[in-house]
């Protein structure tokens, strides 16, 4: 029971492709590793379009 | 304008998700009676209540910044699924959700049209596993929506308008809500959760945004600019694939 409330909240939080979650995690690391510079900002803005990009190609390419 | 946002997200994304715990409860209904799909129903309202009520005060005592990374990175990492999954569908890599299709594919598991007075163990199972886990995804978005912004109220009010919009719509056509854009909505559900996420998590990391709470706009419009290339690029592809 508690495996499938597990992977339950697993697949509630991460979905089809754990790289997304991942790699917003990621993006939000590095934007608070350079949060004290102007312009910290980009890293986020640009950094979750890539990582959404990345997982819709490995999507379709697994097809 | 952050609160039309937030209560136009609120009723969107429930709005979806209603229509999908609909097409379950219609089929529960329709093959093992309504008293059976109302338990279900019933029994799963309850424990979305409690939930909500346990975690709900907690977000509340969270130290803002602290609040805003954490909600800001999960609404940022739901909102991507969401976007992924309509993308995937509007450039023809996935099929479009059919509620048609949903609700036949219930009826025939359920054994077919065979409703009874009694109470159905298994078609209570289903209508309960169907409302929870669609009314948990409109509790978490209602409740982090509304927390970041104090606003937890006029949250829960946009999605209690998507719900009575969806029961009497249901109750007066009687089958699945198949017209509903559900990809349509969800795509733009799934851009404004993502903006909403980058916008409180950057916040909360500490990034400085140009034009504070301005900024917000440009960053829901870079993300849907992003969709529609993304689209437009994945389609030629698929139909290439097909």
């Amino acid at each position: 029971m508690i495996k499938r409330a597990a992977a339950g909240v697993w697949d509630f939080l991460v979905g089809d492709d754990w790289l997304l979650a991942v790699g917003s995690i990621v993006v939000l690391l590095v934007t608070w590793a350079f949060a004290s510079l102007t312009g910290s900002w980009v890293i986020v803005l640009l950094g979750v379009p890539l990582v959404l990009l990345v997982s819709v190609r490995r999507a379709t390419r697994r097809r | 304008m952050k609160d039309f946002l937030l209560f136009g997200s609120s009723f969107a994304a429930s709005l979806v998700e209603m229509v999908e715990a609909l097409t379950i409860v219609l089929a529960v209904g329709v093959t093992k009676g309504w008293k059976t799909a109302l338990t279900g129903v019933l029994a799963a309202v309850l424990v979305l209540l409690v939930i909500v009520v346990a975690f709900g005060p907690l977000l509340s005592k969270m130290p803002l910044p602290l609040l805003r990374v954490i909600i800001g990175a999960l609404l940022l990492v739901f909102g991507l699924q969401w976007l992924r999954k309509s993308i995937l569908r509007a450039s023809g890599f996935k099929a479009l959700h059919d509620e048609d299709q949903i609700f036949a594919d219930e009826v025939a598991a359920l054994g077919g049209v065979r409703p009874t007075a009694t109470i159905d163990k298994a078609g209570v199972a289903v209508a309960f596993k169907g409302v929870l886990l669609e009314g948990l995804e409109v509790a978490f978005i209602v409740v982090t929506f509304g927390a970041t912004q104090h606003k937890v109220g006029l949250a829960a009010v946009g999605a209690l308008a998507a719900l009575l919009l969806v029961v009497v719509v249901g109750l007066v056509v009687h089958r699945p809500l198949a017209r509903v854009p559900e990809n349509s909505l969800k795509m733009v559900v799934g851009v404004m959760l993502t903006s909403f996420g980058i916008f409180w998590a950057g916040e909360g990391v500490g990034v400085r945004w140009p034009g504070t709470d301005a900024f917000l706009l440009v960053i829901i419009a870079f993300i849907a600019a992003t969709t529609a290339a993304l689209i437009a690029w994945l389609r030629p592809q698929a139909r290439v694939a097909a």
